[in-house]
């Protein structure tokens, strides 16, 4: 009777699962380092190439997130993501710190082939969650406001030398990159 | 729960960025064909299998997102925009009747506002916010779309509430 007392009620349906989703994924992106990392890289080094780039790279890694995340869900054989989502935050990263002046095609292909991971990552989650439809929102919504922000961080440049803090923070993310990278092989080895 | 009236205030959002690209008349009274075929749809109580009404939400979006890319591609024919807007709407209300009614569509209608934010971005020659956010709603699309035609979801299978 005490016991039956103190137990906490069912929440099977809280008729909250729109929001939960919607926060769920909200939050995602923002709960993994790698991926908050990566997001804000993809700003910065937009910011860092000036147009077009500045608004292509935001365009660009959506959408092809989502077909990432599409490969994700149908689970599609694919290279092993940790190590792709590492080498990302570690490229991203390190051409912010050499100033990498890339072309446009190859810009656009590198931030392709990295959402394409990150997208995948996503999507071997997504459907097991309770709404994907909100969930995906609030994902998706996220990972577009830390670009947004990385570009906003990117502005910075034009400030007497805002310059060498970014290419600082630049060389600080892709040190992370490298450590993630170590610890997505050492399980490997 | 498929979160219908999610699909159908993405897809109108989408719609009415596209309307923002248009000549402002023309734009106006696509926004009203939109309007006026949603509500059409639910008043009258049609209903296509529910994979049709969300295959051809999200069809419809990405066809409309193309439109805010290359709104270029409606110049040689501006009638095209209503007729698109139209399509919208039908579509919209058929993803609210999923599982709604009209409490529904009164719900996503506010949705259109998005457009009075989008002109002024146009027509102050910031139209890259605009294309922006179309990518996140595309990208959405582009996931949630596919997600009934790879995996049996447990939030897509009718359950006791239902």
């Amino acid at each position: 009777m005490v016991l039956a007392l103190q137990s906490a009620p069912a929440l099977a349906h809280s008729a909250k699962s729109l929001s939960l989703g919607f926060v769920g994924g909200f939050l995602h992106p923002l709960s993994g380092p790698d991926h908050l990392l990566a997001m804000i890289s993809v700003g910065l080094w937009g910011a860092f190439l000036g147009r077009p780039l500045i608004y292509l790279l935001p365009v660009i890694f959506p959408t092809v997130m989502a077909f990432g995340g599409v490969l994700g869900m149908a689970q599609v054989p694919f290279p092993p993501v940790e190590i792709g989502i590492a080498i990302s935050v570690m490229v991203l990263g390190g051409s912010i710190l050499l100033r990498w002046s890339a072309p446009v095609w190859l810009a656009a292909v590198i931030v392709g082939i990295f959402g394409l991971f990150h997208g995948y990552a996503h999507g071997l989650e997504l459907p097991s969650m309770a709404n994907p439809v909100s969930f995906s929102l609030g994902f998706v919504l996220a990972t577009g406001l830390l670009h947004v922000l990385g570009i906003v961080i990117g502005l910075l440049r034009d400030r007497p030398g805002g310059e060498r803090v970014l290419r600082a923070m630049g060389g600080l993310i892709a040190l992370a990159g490298v450590w993630y990278l170590y610890a997505a092989l050492v399980p490997l080895a | 729960m498929m979160g219908g009236n999610v699909a159908a205030g993405l897809l109108l959002a989408v719609c009415a960025f596209m309307l923002a690209f248009v000549p402002r008349r023309t734009g106006l009274f696509g926004l009203a064909v939109s309007v006026v075929m949603l509500v059409a749809v639910v008043a009258a109580g049609l209903a296509l299998p529910v994979k049709w009404a969300f295959a051809g939400c999200w069809i419809s979006l990405i066809v409309t997102a193309m439109l805010v890319y290359f709104p270029q591609g409606l110049r040689p024919w501006p009638w095209l925009a209503p007729v698109i807007a139209a399509n919208a709407g039908f579509w919209a209300g058929q993803v609210i009747m999923v599982e709604g009614d009209w409490h529904d569509a009164m719900l996503v209608l506010p949705v259109w506002l998005v457009i009075i934010p989008a002109i002024v971005c146009v027509t102050r020659g910031w139209a890259l916010p605009v294309r922006i956010v179309t990518s996140w709603l595309l990208a959405v699309a582009l996931l949630v779309g596919s997600i009934p035609y790879l995996v049996v979801h447990p939030g897509y299978e009718a359950d006791h509430k239902e």
